[in-house]
């Protein structure tokens, strides 16, 4: 038995794989770029210039590794390790890459030197927080300069703050150097700035560059930033942009799922937040739907033939054609404030209910929770009780219940020792499929209801074409239905002793 | 199969082919019935099946024939434009200007002045100014229709002045050309003067008097695919009565007979509908592709002037009564895309309170009120546009009006449209997926299996509910339509279910008798899944598509109500919801949530009877 669990449960990884798999297909393959979409869906109110979108699409792709191979992308979502990270020539991609224009001038004694074409460079990835701003402070004065002391004193923080570690020289050369973007212009009211920055590059690295003569005539300090930049792409290591890329190890094997596309939250963390309200509201749908289920689908075939049965048939058929949204909608006109005023409808507290306040928080919270269980439960309901007087119908139909009436069992007995157990098998393997549906449910129901979920997130995630949102919930839901699958089947081996696992 | 039933009662007796030969026609009337014989028998017992499907009928009805029963177009209008007339005549000149000009410039000028032009415009003088000779012929035309035949006759030297400007120009005669415009110019002054409308409200100012025009613009809107579907309904629908006198007049009862004429009457029915709708667009030619329904707001506004057939504006003038012109609308005389800004949210109006104030567009209990609030409602002046209910009838918005105040009812007729014709779509499409991929794996079993059971276990591991949003919030609206691009989507992700049934069914069949059979025939494979196996497997496949069709409504519904389907201004049950989810807007919420839900109920019927008649084994 354990052994099977194990293998069922090792077997989940390559389904999810595929789950991934298709999720990232239809990302891709739907019609419409999603770069497109999503960058639409967060502009609608001001749709600039259309040049100004251009470049707005083209940030988010390149923000988002969108420009990078199709295969790799998927690849690097999936982990564990990280493809694009060591650069290796097959796997490179643009965004590991950054384009850079050098061309070669005529230097000093007949000799040619290369200048660069500055491009915006940014905090390398592995910049904490804290460092960044260190920098951020430093490099705004060094070129600001409000005093030349403070300008020096930047300077030699940096110097010191770039000698701490072999890897902190890197990162504050980036931000230095994006300092020097800054001011590639390099006009004359410039020429102090690029000059104390040149001379601050020129500590951190311990050379300077070689310029010529007669470009610095022609051009000025311009001329500096380009050779300055045109060592930043050879030698300082500026050529790869920064990305989370260079991470060595991340993606969904390593339990990383990425951050949101715009807010750059974990999504790990918000998912595990919205974990907290959902599971409980499904599990009590799923507990109820079958405590309710299993009682009316016996009664109904003990009184088979009856008012009762024919009644029951009619309401449980006409509860499994309602749409659960319009149920959902229903039940707010009927006992939210335009109608009988009985039960709160929205979220899942009251805006002054006090947490200190145990009791009365937590009675709170269940008046909260009535309609949305109520919305989740009657549809699952109305379909296992259906399922559950098919089967039950089906045993007792069967020579062994005769034989067992025939030795004049009670019906009580018959019924519950005899029947049940084999009546349930059905109703069982239905688990599996009831999983999905209250989840996939929960989604109109938090929409509905407002109730902050992993419904209403994956809402959310939509709604903004949110690729990080809606990959991480769809394998989350992925897995649960595996699990809810697994489940039945032990369920099932548990009630039928001929079925054995292995 | 044939053998193998038996009529009630009747002793079970294999026909040998001795019997055969001598009794053909007493053997055909006893054993006759076959399978299908056999399932209609059952479903005709079932009271509840055929009530599901007389309500699916009406309700295909309402969808199928929903412009002519909901629209903003009248079916018939007698009337005539003065205003079109006016702008025609006025824009006559500065047409032949414009040509004029063109003529007079020199080529170079005119590149100069392409640079900032759109693209797509004409390219050279000659070509211009043919543009604007197109477009006087066409505003010639709505002039002639509207005049009586010896007052159109000035017109015929305006144009052809122009037309010889015009082929001068391309000849290359620039000044021969802007002569030829020039005389248009002159002629179109005189013509300015000499041809302007008698306003019947003004008689006294003078003026030519126009005749009256006949136009249908409703059933000019109505493509020929719409006829198709509207003569296959109310073939189906009068199904009961052609069919009994078919069988008992033509073929005499004869059972036999009966069932060999079953194909034979569903290609009449399909002969008949392509025929009708053929000669529908002979006879209203084919639909405007940009087709805008302005007589409501044009009558309204008196721009368009209704007159009987046959008179003319000097008639109207002398006796308004005797030359009023015919307007015919349909049963709600409003479009699902009629906007009614001032009649935003408006209660269903056979409900308390709905009443409004024609000047301020107030609830009448609240007019001469202080408001609470102290905030006062913006005042609009309420509209009643011509063939609508009165502003305060019970039947004017009988469930209501929206946000833009298109009305509720309007629309809900026409998101029947959107709504059924998914469920039957989606339902169909992945039917046809599921039969074609279930087969394979059935029929050919070992990898092929494998990888696709591999596969649709992935597919099942994903709700489907979630991964139709999902694909639906990635896919651009404007790229691909939302109403296919939910049918493709919803069969796209379930045709799962589908393939595992037929997969069942193959693995079945695949060891008996006759499959072997007839591989030990040599037949191809393409013979034995088709011929053989798949119409044996297809019973369950019926069942499940019946349900499925539901389910297609369902999910459609459940997906444009949260907004990722079906967008405005087009309409669907769902889309319907989606407007308003204020409480305060009860109607908007509930009545689209009836319509799916009687929609699901019968499907559900339906399906449950044919599911009970197909296979009594699984009967629940």
């Amino acid at each position: 038995m354990l052994a099977y669990i194990l293998r069922r449960l090792l077997l989940m990884i390559p389904t999810t794989i595929g789950v991934s798999l298709v999720i990232f297909s239809l990302y891709h393959i739907a019609p419409g770029d999603p770069a497109l979409i999503a960058v639409g869906s967060q502009s609608d109110a001001d749709l600039g210039a259309a040049s100004d979108n251009e470049s707005q699409i083209d940030k988010f792709r390149r923000e988002h590794g969108l420009d990078r191979n199709i295969a790799i992308q998927f690849l690097d979502y999936i982990g564990p390790i990280n493809l694009s990270a060591d650069g290796h020539p097959w796997f490179s991609s643009p965004r590991s890459e950054r384009t850079v224009e050098e061309r070669e001038v005529p230097g000093a004694e007949g000799q040619t030197i290369v200048e660069g074409r500055p491009s915006p460079i940014e905090h390398l990835y592995e910049t904490e927080a804290e460092e960044r701003s260190t920098l951020d402070g430093l490099v705004k004065t060094l070129v600001d300069a409000p005093t030349p002391e403070a300008a020096d004193e930047a300077s030699a923080a940096l110097v010191a703050f770039a000698g701490e570690a072999p890897g902190q020289r890197d990162k504050a050369l980036a931000r230095i150097f994006q300092g020097l973007f800054e001011q590639r212009l390099g006009g004359p009211n410039q020429e102090p700035a690029i000059r104390r920055v040149s001379d601050c590059l020129t500590a951190v690295v311990g050379a300077a560059p070689e310029l010529s003569p007669e470009l610095s005539e022609r051009d000025g300090a311009r001329h500096e930033v380009r050779r300055w930049f045109a060592w930043y792409y050879t030698e300082g290591g500026g050529d790869r942009t920064t990305n989370s890329g260079e991470k060595p190890y991340g993606g969904l094997l390593a339990f990383d799922l990425g951050e949101e596309m715009q807010s750059g939250q974990s999504v790990r963390e918000e998912i595990l937040k919205r974990l907290k309200v959902t599971v409980p509201l499904s599990l009590v749908a799923v507990i109820l739907s079958y405590i309710i289920a299993l009682p009316l689908g016996i009664a109904s075939v003990r009184r088979q033939g009856t008012a009762l049965d024919g009644g029951l048939t009619i309401v449980l058929f006409v509860l499994y054609s309602i749409p659960t949204f319009w149920a959902g909608l229903m039940l707010v006109l009927i006992f939210g404030k335009t109608g009988t005023d009985l039960l709160p409808i929205l979220g899942l507290h009251d805006k002054d209910a006090d947490p200190a306040n145990t009791f009365s928080y937590a009675w709170d919270t269940v008046l909260h929770c009535i309609l949305p269980v109520l919305t989740l439960t009657y549809g699952s309901l109305a379909y296992l009780s259906r399922q559950m007087r098919a089967g039950m119908l089906d045993v007792i139909r069967q020579d062994y219940i005769r034989t067992a009436k025939a030795k004049g069992l009670s019906d009580d007995r018959v019924v519950y020792r005899h029947a049940l157990r084999n009546s349930m098998i059905p109703v069982l393997t239905l688990l599996a499929s009831i999983l999905p549906i209250l989840i996939g449910g929960s989604v109109i129901v938090e929409f509905i209801f407002d109730i902050p979920g992993m419904g209403k997130y994956a809402y959310e995630g939509l709604l903004r074409r949110d690729f990080s949102i809606v990959m991480a919930t769809t394998i989350f839901v992925g897995v649960m239905t595996q699990l809810g699958i697994l489940l039945s089947d032990i369920a099932y081996s548990l009630v039928d002793p001929r079925i054995r696992l292995h | 199969m044939v053998e193998e039933v038996s009529n009630d009662g009747a002793p079970k007796r294999k026909p040998s082919f001795n019997d055969m030969k001598l009794d053909e026609s007493g053997f055909a009337s006893e054993y006759s019935k076959d399978y299908w014989d056999l399932v209609f028998e059952q479903l005709g017992k079932r009271t509840l099946f055929k009530v599901g499907v007389a309500i699916l009928t009406l309700l295909y009805g309402v969808a199928i024939f929903a412009p002519v029963i909901a629209n903003d177009r009248p079916f018939k209008v007698e009337s005539v434009d003065l205003k079109s007339y006016g702008s025609a005549l006025r824009i006559l000149r500065p047409m032949a200007t414009t040509a004029n000009r063109l003529a007079q410039q020199s080529d170079a000028d005119f590149a100069a002045s392409l640079a900032d032009a759109a693209a797509g415009a004409p390219t050279t003088r000659a070509a211009a100014a043919r543009v604007e000779f197109e477009a006087a012929t066409l505003r010639l035309a709505t002039m002639r229709s509207m005049l009586p035949d010896d007052a159109a006759e000035p017109l015929a030297a305006f144009q052809e002045h122009f037309s010889k400007g015009a082929d001068l120009l391309d000849a290359g005669d620039s000044e021969g050309a802007a002569a030829e415009f020039g005389e248009a110019k002159t002629v179109a002054r005189a013509l300015r003067k000499d041809l302007k409308a008698l306003d019947p409200a003004k008689p006294d100012a003078g003026g030519v008097p126009l005749i009256s025009r006949t136009e249908r613009p409703l059933l000019e809107s109505i493509a020929a695919w719409e006829v198709v579907l509207m003569v296959l309904w109310l073939l189906w629908a009068s199904w009961p009565l052609w069919n009994r006198l078919w069988n008992g007049l033509l073929l005499g009862g004869d059972r036999e007979r009966i069932r060999k004429a079953r194909r034979l009457k569903l290609a009449a029915c399909f002969g008949l509908a392509i025929l009708s709708s053929a000669l529908w667009r002979s006879t209203f030619g084919p639909t405007a592709e940009f087709d805008f329904a302005t007589h409501k707001q044009g009558i309204t506004d008196g721009s368009v002037v209704l007159l009987a057939k046959g008179k003319t504006t000097a008639d109207l003038a002398a006796d308004p009564e005797a030359a009023q012109g015919a307007l015919v609308w349909p049963m709600v005389p409003f479009g699902y895309d009629e906007l009614h800004a001032d009649e935003k949210f408006r209660p269903p109006t056979w409900t308390e309170g709905s009443a409004r104030d024609p000047e301020t567009g107030l609830p009448l209990d609240l007019v001469g009120e202080e408001l609470a609030g102290g905030l006062a409602p913006a005042e609009v002046a309420i509209q009643v546009r011509v063939g609508e209910p009165e502003l305060n009838a019970a039947s004017r918005h009988p469930l209501g009006t929206d946000e833009s105040g298109r009305d509720v009812l309007s629309r809900m007729i026409w998101g029947g449209r959107v709504s059924l014709s998914v469920g039957i779509l989606s339902a169909a499409l992945l039917t046809i997926i599921g039969v074609i991929i279930g087969s394979i794996a059935g029929y050919f079993g070992g990898w092929v299996d494998i990888g696709i059971m591999r596969g649709i276990e992935i597919l099942q591991s994903i709700p489907a509910f979630f991964l139709i949003l999902l694909a639906l919030a990635f896919t651009d609206p404007e790229t691909v339509p939302p109403m296919f691009a939910i049918v493709l989507v919803i069969a796209i992700v379930r045709w799962t279910g589908v393939a595992r049934l037929v997969r069942g069914e193959f693995l079945r069949l695949r060891e008996q008798e006759f499959v072997v059979a007839s591989q030990a025939l040599g037949f191809s494979s393409r013979r034995t899944i088709f011929k053989h196996v798949l119409p044996n497997a297809m019973s369950p496949v019926l069942v499940a598509a019946a349900f499925s069709v539901a389910a297609g409504i369902l999910t459609e519904s459940a997906v444009s109500f949260l907004g990722f389907g079906i967008r405005e201004p087009d309409a669907s049950w769902g889309a319907i919801v989606n407007e308003s989810r204020n409480p305060e807007n009860w109607w908007i919420q509930m009545f689209p949530g009836v319509a799916i839900f009687v929609t699901v109920t019968c499907y559900n019927l339906v399906g449950d009877a044919i599911r009970d008649a197909m296979d009594p084994k699984m009967k629940v």
